[in-house]
């Protein structure tokens, strides 16, 4: 033990001398990766900014790390950062949330009553397959340039593609499954919320995290369709003024944002399947 | 007999409907099993073993004759019987505790004293401290044990066995087949065992009905006699001088089937 504890940080925890050196291994390694993303990082950073800075590229078409960081800071002072970005995470949430439940609701109507998908069938499969920003336009025209056809086209992106897995993973519930909650006694209900939903779960969750970045961008195209708010307006204004280094500075935020709602969904994902094999 | 009779199954007939056609699973079968009888059913494959469960537990409609449980006619599971299948078909979402009351959340007897039945059936079949587990943790063994809590939480005076222990490995099955069976005696119930193993009905049974290959009906009964010694187990079942003999005949009559298939 005295030994094991002469490396503090990589084993601590340790039982023996042999489960030492196994955790040493591999939070070595697990370290080691990270440096080494973090030096991809930097030298992709490095790398731009010095060819930018001896004019190897051409920061008006290409802007450079300096100023995308110095636009960064300038929105955060005057407060338009907040503000595009809460649009644009708004949108996106209320476009992620409505087509994710909607959809959900629509593949339980579907599993409860199966006339109705047969029919409806060749229809979702067609507007599943339809590219959603063609009905960018189409929006617009019913909703005005407003938010709401923004989240219109963010719903319409992920409500399809929702209501065809959820529906799959609702019919794929294991039928003898739903032999042991009949032969309780079980209504079509309970079969639905002790077998069916919980079935469905795991692929709810995949599909969750497909939507968050549809509703993104849904709600970013939808922006630069119709908006006068949001990081999908900034981006469409930056070009259209040609400053490049507003239109990397908003990629850059929407990069960073798009992480953070993946990793929420990763998270949502352990407090709900506690149940899977680690 | 002069027992209870607790089973009735009249001139069943079953046939399954599909686009290719119509296929008879079961024709004209008579079956009756007594109060505290445990009935054993052994066919070869495709006998409609499994379909004649599922009309006795009331998940499936006869094409033709009736079920009567206790006197009162089958349409629906009743709260009479429960069954326990070959798979455990744990819920993989649901903690073992969860599992084992699952029958009481659907009956609607989710009360604080059916959990608390629940989770005496737990310890008592030695899954205490497992309470809290999720299956994918548990043994094939243990995991079947938690199938059958969660039957006989519910207290079914009936239960219906689908070769409830033929996916186990052999040592795990002849414990749990001893294990269901003192169950089964010790509280009175009875039990309508389904299954291909010739040996497992003979050495749990007291009667084993043989049926004739698809559609089936019965061919032979056998009134399982042991001299065993007092208290009889599925193990020391298989020590009684008769066993063999019982096994050879049930055996010999399935053989003629297979060859008529």
């Amino acid at each position: 033990m005295s030994s094991a504890a002469s490396n503090g940080f990589l084993t601590r925890g340790a039982v023996s001398e042999r489960h030492a050196q196994f955790l040493r291994a591999l939070r070595k390694r697990k370290t080691e990766v990270v440096v080494a993303q973090l030096a991809v990082l930097a030298v992709f950073l490095a790398v731009w900014q010095f060819a930018a800075s001896w004019r190897i590229i051409d920061p008006f078409i290409t802007s450079e790390p300096s100023a995308i960081a110095e636009k960064l800071l300038e929105l955060a002072n005057d407060g338009s950062l907040g503000y595009h970005v809460a649009v644009t995470v708004f949108e996106t949430l209320i476009g992620f949330g409505v087509g994710t439940l909607l959809g959900i609701a629509i593949a339980g109507l579907f599993w409860w009553w199966d006339f109705l998908s047969d029919v409806a069938d060749p229809y979702v499969v067609v507007l599943n397959a339809t590219p959603k920003m063609a009905l960018g336009p189409v929006f617009i025209i019913w909703l005005g340039a407003t938010m709401t056809a923004v989240v219109a086209l963010a719903i319409s992106i992920s409500l399809f593609v929702t209501i065809l897995s959820v529906y799959g993973a609702f019919r794929q519930a294991d039928p003898e499954k739903l032999v042991v909650v009949s032969s309780f006694g079980a209504s079509k209900w309970q079969q639905f919320r002790k077998v069916v939903f919980p079935s469905a779960v795991p692929t709810i969750i995949a599909t969750l995290k497909v939507n968050i970045g549809l509703s993104l961008i849904g709600a970013i195209v939808g922006e630069f369709l119709a908006a006068n708010a949001g990081l999908g307006y900034l981006i469409i204004y930056g070009q259209n003024i040609f400053k490049m280094s507003l239109v990397m500075t908003s990629v850059v935020i929407l990069t960073a944002i798009a992480g953070v709602m993946y990793y929420g969904v990763n998270i949502l994902e352990r407090y709900l399947l506690p149940w899977r094999r680690p | 007999m002069s027992r209870l009779e607790r089973i009735r199954a009249e001139e069943i007939s079953h046939t399954y409907v599909g686009r290719a056609g119509e296929t008879a699973a079961l024709r004209d079968l008579e079956l009756v099993v007594a109060d505290g009888e445990f009935c054993g059913i052994v066919g070869p494959s495709g006998c409609g073993k499994s379909t004649l469960l599922a009309i006795i537990c009331g998940l499936l409609q006869p094409t033709k004759g009736r079920i009567l449980v206790d006197g009162a006619r089958i349409r629906s599971p009743s709260r009479r019987t429960g069954i326990l299948l070959q798979k455990d078909h744990l819920f993989e979402w649901r903690t073992v505790l969860q599992n084992a009351e699952l029958g009481l959340e659907i009956r609607g007897m989710g009360t604080a004293q059916a959990r608390r039945r629940a989770h005496e059936l737990l310890e008592a079949y030695g899954l205490g401290g497992f309470e809290h587990s999720y299956p994918y943790q548990l043994s094939g063994g243990m995991r079947q044990r938690v199938a059958l809590v969660r039957t006989l939480a519910t207290d079914p005076d009936i239960l219906l066995l689908d070769e409830p222990f033929s996916a186990l490995d052999y040592q795990t099955k002849l414990i749990l087949e001893r294990d269901v069976h003192a169950i089964i005696r010790r509280n009175s119930k009875t039990a309508l065992l389904i299954t291909h193993d010739i040996e497992e009905a003979v050495s749990m049974c007291d009667r084993v009905i043989v049926l004739s290959g698809r559609p089936g009906k019965v061919k032979n009964v056998y009134n399982i006699v042991l001299t065993d010694g007092a208290e009889r187990t599925p193990i020391s079942s298989r020590d009684a001088p008769e066993f063999r003999g019982y096994c050879k005949r049930i055996w010999e009559d399935l053989e003629v089937e297979q060859r008529s298939i």
